[in-house]
């Protein structure tokens, strides 16, 4: 069930190639200064940056207003951009990622900040819940409280779905690194999931 | 053979999502880690996608154009004007047209320097793209925009310019050099873009108007080019046939007095400015649930002006043309080109009705269910008549090519302040909410 849902989940995200191929020739043309060609990339992108914001700080206005930013920060950046790194959707995450960094630390009284009721409703699935004995609202608070690179690493693996290569292109770092923070990140999930986990 | 941990824990994780062993398999093949490693892949297990939460499309629209506002913002407090149009013409020096640029540098200097090769920056106006020349011309093009006295006449000559760059690709085609008819096609949006920012929030001239209508009645160069190109060049086409119908939409915009009082903060302009247009057309994109309903609206405005208008000059046939192609732009998912389409036909029914040549219940009508329409698609409607007669001045040039001093001539007598603010909020459907059009510079 749980392997039958995470190939769903993987297939939802694989892009036929010539969507691909397609999205490479307008990152190209951004790199060079187009505006229309990032634009483009705005209009592909920003849902996916919308929902990891939104899921960090647990509501729409916030959401709209990091995720804005999170563009305007990536077209000034995106000479910096490498291809055949990461995914270009990869390298927007981890902008995201850090503006939402960024927004924690301002909002330091906040230390968790609660979703709202429509995304709860919206995310619910009380069946694999039950199976699991988890609630995914205890996980994601949980994971609110990792350290900031282990929390980038748990959500690129396990939320966006992303392979080791691309996690460690992203955040410029080995995927010996992704694999020893994923270890340490998972490690403190437990220990902050223990009274819900089974089987820990 | 795997050994710490980490290794351990990614082997287990990536086996188990590929379905090549199951968990419990795992688990026992590395009896003395068992224990950590069961509870370690059920918590991560137990980590699921973000909650499916999709971002207001008004707020998309919203931040797009605002991005793009920013965008333009930037580049502009970034890059001095010399170098920028520069670059638009000769292409970024990390371009592939690198190679032919030292010896094509040189004749440019030369002659900028020396100031002695007339012929050959006579013989240059002729050259085209990829010829030793043409960054000779352009450079003439560089130092003409750069002195330019004025905004309104800096804008006319990159209308002049875009116009070169049509030749330059009508000549490409015939010479079968299509692989420089990209580049050509995207110094001919940069031509625009720039007019279009230069007409920002300004009049626009009558004679940048008549520029802007002979390009536009070329469009047709760039439809019969991008059958022939390859696939980037077509887009890039696309998006040069997108930007001359925004042009044609902004020169649209009545003729405004200039007035020497600066606009009150927050009072509303009385016609598009091109970063409305650029905000308008982004939230018309968010408006794809609507397109049922207006279409039907779009097809319900085809009806009243083949009964009301019967003159040669503005025959019913051209205001349900702008709406059939409203509607067909609709249904092709371009309710950026619907909107310019609606647009155009507000000016062409105002125009009537300035004329005599409407009945007025019949121009309220029509204007009512235009405005409804307009607004369903997130753009600002075009003014009624009314609401620009008084500020709308008498039109005095039709000059086809910027002259020096044709834009002195051509400046309106500037009103009152009283006259320039009073008159400029556009009609509303009532119960409508305006739209509201992003034309800030930052985004944050």
């Amino acid at each position: 069930m749980g392997v039958a849902l995470a190939l769903l989940n993987k297939m939802e995200q694989v892009r036929p190639f010539q969507a691909q191929d397609a999205e490479a020739a307008l990152v190209d043309r951004a790199v060079s200064g187009e505006p229309a060609a990032f634009a483009s990339l705005y209009d592909m992108h920003l849902t996916r940056v919308f929902r990891y914001v939104y899921y960090h700080v647990g509501n729409r206005t916030d959401a709209e207003d990091l995720s804005q930013q999170v563009f305007l920060q990536a077209w000034r950046a995106i000479r910096s951009f490498k291809r055949g790194g990461s995914p270009f959707i990869a390298w927007l995450l981890t902008i995201a990622h850090n503006t939402v960094v960024t927004f924690r630390r301002q909002h330091r009284e906040q230390t968790y900040i609660e979703l709202e009721p429509e995304a709860i409703a919206r995310w619910g699935d009380p069946e694999s819940e039950a199976l699991s004995g988890v609630d995914r609202v205890a996980v994601r608070r949980a994971i609110l409280q990792l350290k900031p690179d282990q929390q980038q690493v748990i959500m690129m693996r396990f939320v966006e779905q992303f392979e080791y290569p691309e996690v460690a292109a992203a955040l410029g770092k080995s995927e010996g690194n992704i694999r020893v923070l994923q270890y340490r990140a998972l490690t403190e999930l437990r220990r902050l999931l223990a009274p819900e986990v089974r089987g820990t | 053979m795997i050994g710490s941990s980490p290794e351990l824990l990614s082997h287990c994780l990536d086996d188990v999502r590929a379905g090549r062993v199951s968990a419990d398999d795992c688990f026992a093949a590395y009896p003395e880690a068992a224990a950590e490693l069961a509870g370690l892949v059920s918590v991560a297990n137990a980590i699921k996608s973000a909650p499916r939460i999709d971002p207001d499309p008004a707020f998309k629209a919203r931040a797009r154009a605002a991005l793009l506002n920013s965008i333009v913002a930037e580049r502009e407090r970034r890059t001095s004007p010399l170098r920028r149009f520069w670059t638009m013409l000769v292409g970024d020096s990390t371009t592939s047209q690198r190679a032919e640029m030292p010896v094509s540098l040189f004749l440019a200097m030369a002659i900028a320097v020396g100031g002695s090769s007339a012929g050959v920056a006579l013989a240059a106006q002729d050259a085209l793209p990829g010829e030793p020349l043409y960054p000779v011309k352009a450079f003439g093009e560089v130092v003409q925009v750069t002195l330019a006295p004025s905004d309104d006449y800096r804008t006319a000559l990159h209308l002049t310019y875009a116009s070169r760059r049509l030749d330059e690709m009508e000549l490409l085609q015939a010479r079968k050099q299509l692989a420089l008819v990209e580049q050509t096609t995207r110094r001919y949006t940069d031509h625009l873009d720039e007019a279009i920012r230069l007409s920002a929030d300004r009049p626009i001239s009558n004679n940048v108007s008549e520029l802007v209508r002979r390009i536009s009645k070329r469009e047709q160069v760039l439809a019969q080019l991008s059958k022939e190109v390859p696939a980037p060049a077509a887009a890039a086409i696309a998006a040069a046939i997108d930007r001359t119908d925004v042009m044609e939409v902004a020169a649209a915009k009545p003729s405004q007095p200039k007035s020497n009082a600066p606009t009150p903060a927050g009072a509303p302009h009385p016609s598009l400015s091109a970063g409305q247009l650029v905000s308008a057309s982004a939230t018309a994109a968010a408006a794809g649930s609507n397109i049922e309903r207006l279409s039907a609206a779009v097809a319900a405005l085809t009806i009243a002006p083949a009964a009301n208008t019967s003159t040669p000059e503005d025959p019913p046939e051209a205001l349900a043309a702008k709406v059939a192609a409203a509607s067909a732009a609709m249904a092709r998912g371009q309710p950026e080109t619907a909107a310019n389409n609606l647009h155009a036909f507000a000016n062409q029914l105002n125009a009537m009705q300035r004329s005599g040549r409407i009945v007025q219940a019949d121009y309220d009508a029509l204007y009512k269910s235009y405005a409804d329409v307009a607004l369903k698609l997130g753009s600002t409607a075009v003014p009624t008549v009314a609401a620009n007669k008084t500020s709308s001045p008498p039109a005095t040039q039709t000059t086809s090519t910027p002259q020096p001093g044709a834009t002195e001539s051509a400046k309106p007598t500037p009103t009152t302040p009283a006259t320039a603010t009073g008159t400029t909020e556009p009609t509303r459907t009532p119960g409508k909410r305006s739209t509201p059009t992003t034309t800030s510079t930052d985004a944050q």
